[in-house]
């Protein structure tokens, strides 16, 4: 009788999946789970900060959509459930570890070098967070994932010894595919033309450069609005002052919205404004380019990477710029040339080219 | 230095100055960064860029946030902006130290005097040795860091403008020293009527301290400036003029004489507390026009000496430098002639470590 060949194993820390509401990196975890489970080259185990997740509690938090189960599971239960004991194994943290040097293959996720690189948009705290230990955690990594070449760029700045333990890890879209068949059941948004811009209102986002961008031509004598999808708060006031009230009635802010409404709203918008002063990887345009949405975006960081033919680009400190690009996207025939290179763009970006680069590193390759 | 002998420089501004401005663009001339409302600190340093590039026919292109163009086709998009390009001089608050792809890098850290500054340059060293170890050049600073176990000390170049731009008009307020009612002392020296400088009274001598946040920082600094003081409080013909060291972010004036009296309570230094009539604050730097005559200047070795002209030191009867005696045997870190800085006039003060000889048991000093 033949032995069965056992695959390869990492253990995936799952800490971020302990969120209540998933956003940002909770959601690229989730995303990476759901990837590693379609490809099954690998067995997966999960964990938290070196502790044991049953692999049920993280399939029912995954199809919950929330970590608030887990995270109860993981405080009540956690002193029951074993350790992660084989320092032999490989241990993969879809962001920053906690811990370094556990493990004989370790890797760790860089999102962005923003804490370095634009400190003055993070508070103190945070940066001390992401930065006070990041020489240690790179030199105990085996492999160095960045979530798109820009950030490796920038990563690679501050450690250029670790160029040859870098690997691309690319996120992907997933809506659900119940949302098509809602959206097909309601009726079109009645908000004229518009655009969306997706994201939590924080300086880097850089919305200021469409407020003050409002009062130029281009933009005044356009009939597009901007629905602006995300938490408020962050000094939006105070950029609103000295705006007109025809200019500010051009803003719609809809605030936090659940994924169908932000599906829905993308799904009805002529194109997506990515403003960002920085990005590590900008999944905002991924979302709008699967919708056929071409994207009006930045110059900046992973955005070009990203959108790539999809986009008409801007000066990210140029009002000027933005609205000069703002008119050329806004044109109905430049629209109608973006939307196939919008889709054709997102295709490239799947859950099979996010497994993969841990599956060859989860297997020696 | 390459970028100051010829070709064209790309020099990027520190972003905590710009972020919540709006700027004509990622890629401006000097004029309109000058149209900008930066500091008096960064106006400084952007001049004295601009005279020693325009005196090699040197061109300058100013590039507000070089990291958002690290990669692919945003690096192309800059680059393309740029021109021919390969020397790019970070000019950084000292929280981020940045790069240009395909330039060598060269550092102006032109801030380095405020505490939260110099404390933000330590843990950049800290955070990512390997970042700082690639840069080429220092302007005007000698600081040193480790990476990879290796000491860095990039070579450091020393640059003067003839005629910086002005300072802000500077007010004079009458000293008084209360250590045990800091904050209500300030409060009511700031509150009080300022003197121009042209009614100070006038004086055989005057001594001019421009202080410094990390000059005070340093105990042994700030007791050699609380001695002074005492000294001047027995020689009514000497004028001592205090200027405070620069503003925090939205900080009053209250709040500036409060940290300078912090410092000197701290020196342990006991002085007076009646009110004298020949020391006083000063809101911001003399100038070679304002500046009385039989002038002493008295600095602490890390002071912005690139504020102001090199004939101001030379108006000047002497310029002492003080640092600590313990960088006197290490000339690699301190040069031990500060002429070339400062001019012919100028002289060093070792300054005796906080603690031990001359320390604050000495006779008048509180215990």
């Amino acid at each position: 009788m033949t032995a069965r060949r056992r695959r390869p194993k990492i253990t995936l820390d799952v800490a971020p999946l302990l969120e209540a509401q998933w956003t940002g990196i909770p959601v690229f975890t989730r995303r990476l789970v759901t990837a590693l489970q379609n490809h099954g080259g690998i067995e997966i185990d999960f964990a938290v900060n070196l502790t044991r997740i049953p692999g049920a509690a993280v399939q029912a938090a995954i199809d919950s959509g929330t970590g608030v189960f887990l995270q109860d599971a993981f405080e009540n239960q956690a002193h029951a459930w074993p350790y992660v004991a084989d320092p032999g194994e490989h241990l993969f943290y879809p962001s920053k570890k906690p811990a370094h040097g556990f493990c004989a293959h370790e890797a760790s996720t860089v999102h962005d070098m923003s804490t370095l690189f634009l400190p003055e948009c993070h508070e103190a705290a945070n940066i001390a967070h992401h930065l006070d230990e990041l020489v240690r955690e790179v030199e105990t990594d085996e492999a160095v994932f960045c979530v798109s070449e820009a950030t490796r760029a920038a990563f690679l700045a501050a450690f250029p010894h670790a160029g040859a333990r870098t690997r691309l890890l690319y996120q992907y879209v997933d809506w659900p595919e119940h949302y098509a068949l809602m959206l097909r059941n309601l009726p079109r948004i009645a908000l004229g033309r518009y655009a969306v811009v997706v994201g939590t209102l924080e300086p880097r986002k850089n919305l200021a450069l469409i407020i003050r961008a409002l009062e130029l031509a281009e933009i005044r004598n356009s009939d597009i609005r901007f629905v602006v999808i995300g938490r408020l708060g962050w000094k939006l006031d105070q950029f609103l002052v000295g705006v007109s009230p025809q200019a500010r009635a051009r803003l719609i802010f809809s605030g936090f919205v659940s994924e169908f409404t932000k599906y829905r709203l993308i799904d009805g918008a002529e194109f997506l404004v990515m403003p960002s002063i920085y990005e590590g990887f900008g999944i905002p345009a991924l979302e709008a380019m699967t919708l056929g949405k071409p994207v009006l975006a930045a110059m900046t960081s992973s955005l070009p990477e990203v959108a790539g033919k999809a986009g008409v680009y801007f000066d990210p400190l140029s009002e000027s710029d933005f609205a000069s690009a703002f008119a050329e996207i806004s044109a109905p025939h430049r629209l109608a040339e973006l939307a196939p290179a919008a889709r054709e763009g997102a295709r490239a970006f799947g859950w099979q080219r996010m497994a993969a680069p841990v599956v060859e590193w989860a297997t020696g390759k | 230095m390459t970028w100051l002998t010829a070709g064209r420089l790309v020099v990027s501004l520190p972003a905590a100055e710009i972020a919540n401005i709006s700027v004509p663009g990622s890629v401006m001339r000097i004029d309109q960064v000058l149209g900008l409302p930066i500091s008096h600190a960064l106006a400084c340093a952007l001049f004295l860029i601009e005279y020693h590039c325009g005196g090699r026919g040197i061109e300058t292109v100013y590039l507000a946030r070089p990291e958002i163009f690290a990669h692919g086709t945003a690096a192309a998009w800059l680059a393309g902006r740029l021109g021919p390009v390969s020397e790019h001089l970070c000019v950084t608050d000292g929280s981020a130290v940045k790069l240009v792809s395909g330039c060598r890098t060269h550092m102006f850290a032109y801030r380095l005097t405020d505490a939260d500054g110099y404390a933000a340059f330590a843990r950049l060293c800290r955070r990512a040795p390997d970042l700082m170890a690639q840069v080429a050049t220092q302007v005007n600073t000698r600081l040193s860091w480790r990476a990879a176990g290796q000491l860095v000390r990039p070579r450091s170049l020393y640059l003067h403008a003839p005629e910086p731009p002005p300072p802000p008009s500077a007010a004079a307020y009458p000293f008084q020293f209360k250590p045990y009612l800091v904050e209500e002392t300030a409060r009511r020296v700031a509150g009080a009527a300022p003197v121009e400088l042209d009614a100070l009274p006038r004086a055989a001598q005057t001594i001019y301290v421009p202080l410094t946040e990390t000059g005070l920082a340093n105990k042994a600094f700030a007791r050699a400036i609380a001695r002074l003081v005492r000294a001047a409080f027995a020689q009514p013909h000497a004028l001592v003029l205090l200027r405070l060291p620069a503003e925090r972010a939205g900080e009053s004036l209250a709040g500036r004489i409060g940290r300078t009296l912090i410092a000197l309570a701290a020196s342990g230094v006991v002085l007076p507390r009646n009110a004298p009539s020949n020391i006083y604050f000063l809101s911001a730097d003399l100038s070679p026009e304002t500046a009385p005559p039989n002038l002493f200047i008295t600095v602490h070795e890390d002071f912005d000496f690139w504020r102001h002209p090199k004939r101001f030191y030379e108006q000047a009867m002497a310029v002492t430098v003080a640092a600590s005696q313990a960088l006197r045997a290490h000339p690699e870190f301190l040069p031990l002639d500060v002429t070339p800085i400062y001019g012919a006039r100028a002289t060093r003060l070792w300054l005796p470590p906080f603690g031990l000889g001359g320390g604050a048991t000495a006779a008048g000093d509180a215990p």
